[in-house]
């Protein structure tokens, strides 16, 4: 830990910050919600009725296509996500809150609330703790040792962007525990393995079963083209997720920790490890809602519970206390951050 | 009906993820249908009036499908102020059954909602409702009502004791009487619906409030020139009036109904027994937390089932199971904390617990329980 900073007083600057901006949260930021959701209705239902046109004309199953993987992109994103990490629970609506919501992917919706939100967010990039860094799958600093199946690893990557709604699935399952017996020393489950194992095939054939049988049964002769548009509509979901998730985490400059830098750690050092732990994307407001605001990593992860909706208000108030402090604020293009993310991964190919 | 709605939650499940169908599309459907929403009616503010500087008389038109509510009861009042959705309990102040003098299909009910200092609710609420707009409503609850006896029995002396806003379900019981006399005039031989005689039993309203506070002291004075058997007492304890002379001439076999702050019923009980005057002839409402009876410095085990997670508790029995839970960091859903609004509600699956409002042990099976007023008799099994 840079021992230059005054840890005291940017927790002080942040913490005001968070409170002054949830003093204003409101009717605005309920109205917005729930206006991502209608939006995210209409483009499901208009995307999968357009998918059945594609007889008529092959462009009509394009745009339908194109509508329903941003209904669930946004389902994902600035809804499911954001949803899940109690942003919304303010409202005390009985169905945009933490402990209803469920999203529309393999994944369910609690045990990822449970792992992602109490070991990543809490552990950010701390080797041996967070998970996250790598998926267990990939090595993405020196922190880890070299093994013979990091050579392939951009293969390892493609392959989990392709599938990452099981990748996630599978991982806040921490599948590994599960099916295969292996247990870390010091991680006690709170769930037990045999509702986890529920969980995930109850939640991941539900997925399938409606994706790849009942919608297209109900086109009828139109089969083909639904079950081939819910097939390409999750292939980009899963795409895009994964990318602007890999660019928040995964930029040349990201910062990872040892365990023994965080002991005792407050909550200053705290929020000077999410700072260095992440990295945002620049783009326009619509990108922004696409992202889910993850293209604000950096505030997500100092804030994780303060409302997406809010996330553009306090990125430059943000900056501007980490450049009093002397701390970095990683932030670039799209095109630049996922470069970094590519050199990254294939740098650490090689021993 | 049951099958229909399994249906519709395993379709919203299985397609939508989503508990019901209803709640994946409310949000669509609010776009047309403001304040739409699942598990809660609909009802339109028909009109806004201040009948003091701190209490606020509200109109509203429910949906069609709202069940009638009975003289006494209360609803649950669901407010989105500024993006937030919240709920309180108000009785209703009118009969049941009123409807609307120019649409005369449209049915009324009236709440009466004091402010007070603290209320979140009540200080948004002038501003958050405007007339024509909509608030959500829970089906009518509670059984605050007038007994069999009262209906049936002419000659059971009736006493009303109320205490500030605590006069709310008594106007509604008020002119619930003088409509039944009214309508069973000519219509005698149709007098099917209870009451079943012309109600001409002695009517008290026994009424305290600070000087010039009264509510409704005009519609008082109607509602006696309709009911001959009506008294009206407008008490000012700061002016001497007192318990013990406005309670003096209740009979044993008076139905006394005690509605305000739980220390005023308190009082009302205390004078009530010095005149020897049966408890079981006694109903009353009171608007704030049960007072906790001391018990011995106990504590009880609780095996406690939280989204399939399982924990061992050990629990002070001299305290809310809702504020046992929370002081171990367990947050639980709640709502008013004073046992009306069923939002602690969960399922006790084995043990006994005491009902604090009631004071009456539950049984041992399993069953619906209200954290913010139960407290643990025995060793108990839960499910949040």
């Amino acid at each position: 830990m840079n021992k230059n900073i005054n840890f005291d007083l940017l927790a002080n600057e942040l913490d005001d910050l968070k409170r002054q901006t949830l003093k204003d949260v409101g009717a605005i930021d309920a109205a917005y919600i729930r206006n991502v959701i209608v939006w995210q209705r209409g483009l499901e239902w208009g995307g999968r009725a357009l998918l059945m046109l594609g007889f008529i004309h092959p462009l009509w199953w394009v745009v339908g296509v194109l509508s329903l993987a941003s209904a669930k992109i946004l389902d994902n994103m600035e809804i499911g996500h954001n949803v899940l990490h109690g942003q919304y629970d303010w409202m005390n609506d009985p169905h945009i809150n933490s402990r209803q919501f469920d999203w529309d992917i393999a994944c369910d919706g609690k045990s990822w609330q449970r792992i992602h939100n109490y070991e990543h967010h809490t552990y950010t990039n701390v080797i041996g703790k967070d998970r996250d860094f790598g998926y267990g799958l990939l090595r993405l600093s020196n922190d880890f040792s070299w093994r013979l199946k990091n050579l392939w690893q951009f293969i390892t990557y493609i392959y989990l962007s392709v599938l990452f709604q099981w990748g996630i699935s599978y991982h806040e399952l921490a599948a590994e525990r599960v099916f295969m017996g292996k247990k870390k020393q010091g991680r006690a489950s709170k769930v037990n393995a045999s509702e986890l194992k529920r969980r995930f095939f109850s939640k991941g054939g539900k997925q399938l079963f409606k994706d790849y049988l009942v919608f297209p049964l109900l086109a009828g002769p139109l089969f083909l083209w639904v079950i081939s548009g819910n097939l390409i509509a999750n292939l980009l979901r899963n795409l895009w997720t994964s990318t602007i998730i890999f660019c928040g985490h995964f930029t040349s400059d990201v910062h990872t920790f040892s365990q023994a830098e965080c002991e005792n750690e407050t909550q200053g050092q705290w929020y000077y490890r999410q700072a260095l732990g992440s990295s945002n994307i620049l783009g326009g407001k619509l990108f922004h809602i696409l992202t889910g605001h993850l293209s604000f990593q950096i505030e997500h992860h100092l804030f994780p519970d303060l409302p997406s909706s809010r996330y553009q208000q306090v990125a430059p108030q943000v900056q501007a206390i980490f450049a009093r402090h002397g701390i970095a604020y990683h932030t670039g293009p799209f095109l630049r951050q996922y470069s970094q993310v590519v050199k990254r991964i294939l740098r650490y190919s090689l021993p | 009906m049951n099958l229909l709605t399994r249906l519709n939650q395993v379709t919203a499940k299985t397609l939508f993820h989503t508990e019901s169908l209803g709640s994946y599309f409310e949000p669509l459907i609010q776009r047309v249908k403001p304040a739409w929403r699942t598990h809660w009616f609909r009802a339109q503010v028909l009109s806004l009036k201040p009948l003091r500087d701190d209490v606020l008389q509200l109109e509203l038109a429910p949906q069609k499908t709202w069940p009638q509510a009975k003289a006494g009861q209360h609803v649950l009042l669901t407010l989105e102020i500024n993006g937030r959705l919240m709920t309180r309990p108000f009785s209703i102040s009118s009969a049941p059954d009123q409807r609307q003098t120019l649409q005369p299909k449209k049915r009324v009910i009236r709440l009466t909602i004091k402010h007070t200092a603290d209320g979140a609710f009540t200080s948004a609420l002038s501003q958050h409702i405007s007339v024509g707009g909509f608030v959500n409503l829970s089906a009518p609850q509670g059984e605050f009502l007038l007994s069999d006896s009262v209906l049936n029995l002419p000659e059971t002396p009736l006493w009303l004791v109320a205490a500030g806003s605590g006069i709310t379900p008594f106007m509604a019981m008020l002119h619930q009487l003088a409509l039944s006399t009214h309508r069973l005039k000519p219509l005698f031989a149709n007098a099917i619906q209870s009451p079943a005689h012309k109600p001409s039993n002695p009517i008290y309203v026994v009424y305290f409030a600070k000087a010039g506070e009264h509510l409704y002291v005009d519609e008082l004075t109607v509602l006696a020139q309709l009911l001959p058997q009506l008294k009206v007492k407008l008490l000012v304890r700061k002016n001497g009036d007192n318990l013990a002379t406005a309670l003096q001439g209740c009979l044993a076999s008076s139905q006394v109904l005690i509605c305000g702050p739980g220390q005023f019923k308190q009082d009302v009980d205390h004078q009530l027994d010095a005149i020897n005057h049966p408890p079981q002839h006694r109903q009353a409402e009171y608007f704030q937390a049960p007072i906790l009876p001391k018990t011995d410095n106990g504590e009880q085990h609780i095996q406690l089932t939280q989204r399939g997670k399982q924990t061992q508790l050990t629990l002070a029995t001299n305290d809310t199971l809702l504020n046992g839970l929370e002081q171990q960091g367990i947050s639980a859903t709640f709502g008013c904390r004073i046992g009306v609004c069923h939002q602690c509600q969960c399922v006790k699956k084995s043990g006994v617990v005491r009902n604090l409002r009631t004071g009456e042990l539950s049984q041992q099976g399993e069953q619906l329980i209200q954290l913010c007023i139960s407290q643990a008799v025995t060793p108990l099994e839960l499910e949040l």
